[in-house]
């Protein structure tokens, strides 16, 4: 008995569940979204919802990456020199054309600040001292023999520069390492170059030369080191190279149409017209032989180091004119120039950058100078007197 | 008879040994070592040829001798190239050159080279800003100085000056390394320049070719803060108020530019009356509250009256 009733109840859940299953198949498929999901609205109307975006609050971002190849200051530049602060911060301190004024530009931050606000008139070329407590400032008027003011810079703060007139003209000037200002004078006829220690103002004799007409490489170990002269250079005119140490003048062996030069003890980057073609050549020392570059390099746009054989120079791959490099003093040509990595053994060469696709600029490099750690590159652009900077 | 043979021996003795000693100095001077270049430079290439003018004996064999050492590799070469030592070290150079009839004959060369610069400094004008050398123009005068070796010392030192084969200074002048001249018509000068050393009795001579260049005008904007620009103007946008321009006329005689015989700016053709000041600059400026555009053709000359190809010309456009 009990069992059948079992059966029985067992075939009317399963008849039960197979309706239920055809209902649904039939008739369950829902007509709008309000059949599939529940309103659970407290009242009976709908309420339209307009939906807003909660705004994202986002912290400002900097771009601290720089370029590599960057313009430092767009004020035009006499002379420059990078000095490591007393907080350990790398410094390029420059001092402005024209005005005179000093500047030091902080190379974490690039915050540039004024150092000096004393005019000096006609600023034409500035050389600053290694710890940039002293500063020479050269006047340019209508003669090559050049006024010379020295300062002296105890802080960073402004008011705290001391300009004293040097009492003589100079034709050139440098100051070495060992914080001597060398400097070359017209005297009797004659152009005679001398040292002059900042510190303790005491001048002494370098070397006396029969010609005026010089360009001097001066040494940055100062008057210990090795000077280099060449009468200045023309297309028409042949040149010849000197060494001025311990007083001696000596003649290397180096010469030609349009001659320059620029050395160091183990090596000599030179360059001459041999008839219209220009020739650039690097000279060994030690071994006497000389290797001619594939390209010609001006040695007054490249960086020699004071050691070792391995030099920077600027180049652009266009023929030079004629009247090279006498066109380019003029001012007539310019280039667009890349800097390249060059080995005096090997005479290959590397690119660094092109600048003017880095810049779309027209950089015409002189002046080239490293830093301290021998990772940066700054430079002036002979077209504006701008000062550039290229982290190697 | 006797007297006769005596007398016939008298007279061809002489004849003979004369004969002997021609035969000697036929030979001799008939070899020489000729160089190229004639005065070779300290570190450099040079070629030793042997110049054989000799009579009547044929040269069968040469060998070469450098500093006391055969050059194998260079027997029976005419022309050997070589290269010099340091400053004043001695090379000595020998062709040991065998005739015909079995005949040696040495003839020798010693080359101790020497730098021999010859320094041209003309007295032209560029501007302050140039950093290379002026070159010379006719009439102008340039400076000459010799350095021998580098070297600042004349002691001893006996120099002979020639321009275009005319003997400069009245002649040779002990410790005269340095002199002034002037340059001649022509488009190219030849100076040689002959050093005498009174204490080895060295002789030395170097030529160099000057050119003349004629004098070129360039025009350069002057910033009142910054000073004079580095690249030349050729046309010009007046863009403030007033503009100053300096003319600057490259290799023109110094003298010509310290006090030039003319010297005019011209506005459209219009010559313009001389401001206060330096008289190769000019200021163009905007009359006040003047608002007129245009163009302008400004020219400059300078030139000396006495010497006409002492001068130069040119001109800019300036727009406004």
């Amino acid at each position: 008995m009990n069992k059948q009733i079992f059966i029985i109840i067992g075939a009317v859940i399963v008849l039960i569940l197979i309706v239920t299953w055809a209902y649904l198949l039939i008739f369950g498929t829902p007509k709008d979204a309000n059949d599939v999901f529940t309103e659970l609205g407290l009242s009976g109307e709908e309420e339209e919802i307009t939906f807003v975006p909660t705004p994202v609050v986002e912290e400002p971002v900097v771009d601290v990456e720089k370029p590599k190849l960057r313009q430092l200051t767009t004020k035009l530049v006499a002379g420059y020199r990078e000095v490591t602060g007393s907080d350990g911060i790398p410094y390029v301190y420059y001092v402005e054309m024209g005005t005179g004024h000093i500047y030091s530009i902080d190379l974490n931050s690039s915050v540039e600040t004024r150092l000096s606000g004393t005019t000096v008139k006609n600023t034409y070329k500035a050389e600053i001292s290694p710890l940039g407590d002293y500063v020479a400032i050269a006047s340019l008027e209508n003669s090559k023999n050049m006024p010379l003011v020295l300062g002296k810079m105890s802080t960073t703060t402004e008011s705290n520069l001391e300009l004293t007139d040097f009492n003589e003209t100079v034709r050139d000037f440098s100051i070495s390492d060992k914080n001597e200002l060398m400097y070359s004078s017209l005297v009797n006829g004659e152009l005679v170059g001398y040292y002059y220690n900042l510190a303790n103002k005491k001048k002494s004799n370098l070397f006396s030369i029969p010609f005026v007409d010089a360009n001097i490489q001066w040494s940055s170990d100062g008057s210990t080191g090795s000077q280099y002269i060449f009468p200045k250079a023309s297309y028409a005119l042949e040149g010849f190279l000197y060494e001025v140490k311990n007083n001696k003048l000596t003649r290397l062996p180096l010469d030609g149409f349009g001659f320059s030069a620029a050395a160091n003890n183990e090596m000599i980057l030179y360059s001459y017209l041999e008839g219209n073609t220009a020739i650039s050549g690097v000279y060994n020392r030690e071994t006497g032989e000389t290797q001619n570059l594939d390209a010609m390099v001006l040695p007054e746009k490249c960086f020699i180091p004071k050691i070792g054989l391995i030099f920077v120079c600027a180049y652009e791959a266009t023929s030079k004119p004629y009247q090279f490099p006498d066109s380019w003093y003029r001012g007539e040509t310019s280039f667009k120039d890349s800097l390249y990595a060059i080995s005096g053994t090997e005479i290959t060469s590397q690119l660094l950058i092109d600048t003017y696709t880095e810049s779309s600029r027209e950089i015409d490099i002189v002046d080239i100078k490293t830093g301290e750690k021998g990772e940066e590159l700054y430079f002036i652009n002979k077209n504006d007197n701008s000062l550039w900077m290229y982290e190697i | 008879m006797k007297y006769i043979l005596i007398a016939f021996l008298l007279i061809l003795c002489p004849l003979s040994f004369s004969s002997a000693q021609t035969d000697l100095s036929i030979a001799n001077q008939g070899l020489d070592i000729d160089l190229k270049p004639q005065y070779p430079e300290p570190y450099s290439e040079f070629t030793a040829s042997l110049n054989d003018y000799s009579v009547g004996n044929q040269v069968t064999g040469i060998k070469w001798r450098v500093d006391n050492a055969i050059i194998t590799e260079s027997n029976n070469e005419r022309t050997i190239t070589l290269k010099t030592k340091g400053i004043n070290q001695k090379t000595t150079v020998e062709a040991i050159v065998t005739f015909s009839g079995g005949l040696t004959e040495i003839v020798k060369k010693t080359i101790a080279p020497t730098f021999i610069d010859i320094i041209i400094e003309p007295q032209t004008r560029t501007p302050s800003f140039y950093l290379g050398r002026s070159l010379p123009s006719i009439g102008s005068q340039i400076n000459l100085t010799a350095l021998v070796n580098g070297s600042t010392n004349n002691s001893g030192l006996v120099y002979t000056w020639k321009l275009n084969d005319t003997t400069l200074e009245k002649g040779s002048q002990l410790g005269k390394n340095k002199i002034t001249t002037t340059i001649p018509f022509g488009t190219a000068s030849i100076v040689t320049l002959e050093v005498s050393n009174l204490n080895d009795g060295s002789v030395y001579k170097r030529s160099v070719q000057i050119p003349t260049i004629s004098p070129s005008l360039l025009f350069y904007e002057i910033n009142p803060l910054y000073g004079q620009a580095n690249k030349p103007v050729k046309n010009l946008n007046l863009i403030g108020d007033s503009v100053t321009v300096k003319a600057e006329p490259y290799n023109l005689d110094i003298i010509t530019y310290n006090s030039p015989d003319m010297l005019e700016w011209k506005i459209n053709g219009y010559t313009s009356t001389q401001g206060k000041g330096s008289p190769y600059e000019v200021t163009f400026a905007r009359e006040n509250g003047q608002t007129l555009s245009g163009v302008s053709r400004i020219d400059f000359h300078v030139r000396n009256l006495k010497q006409l190809l002492q001068g130069a010309e040119g001109g800019f456009q300036i727009n406004f």
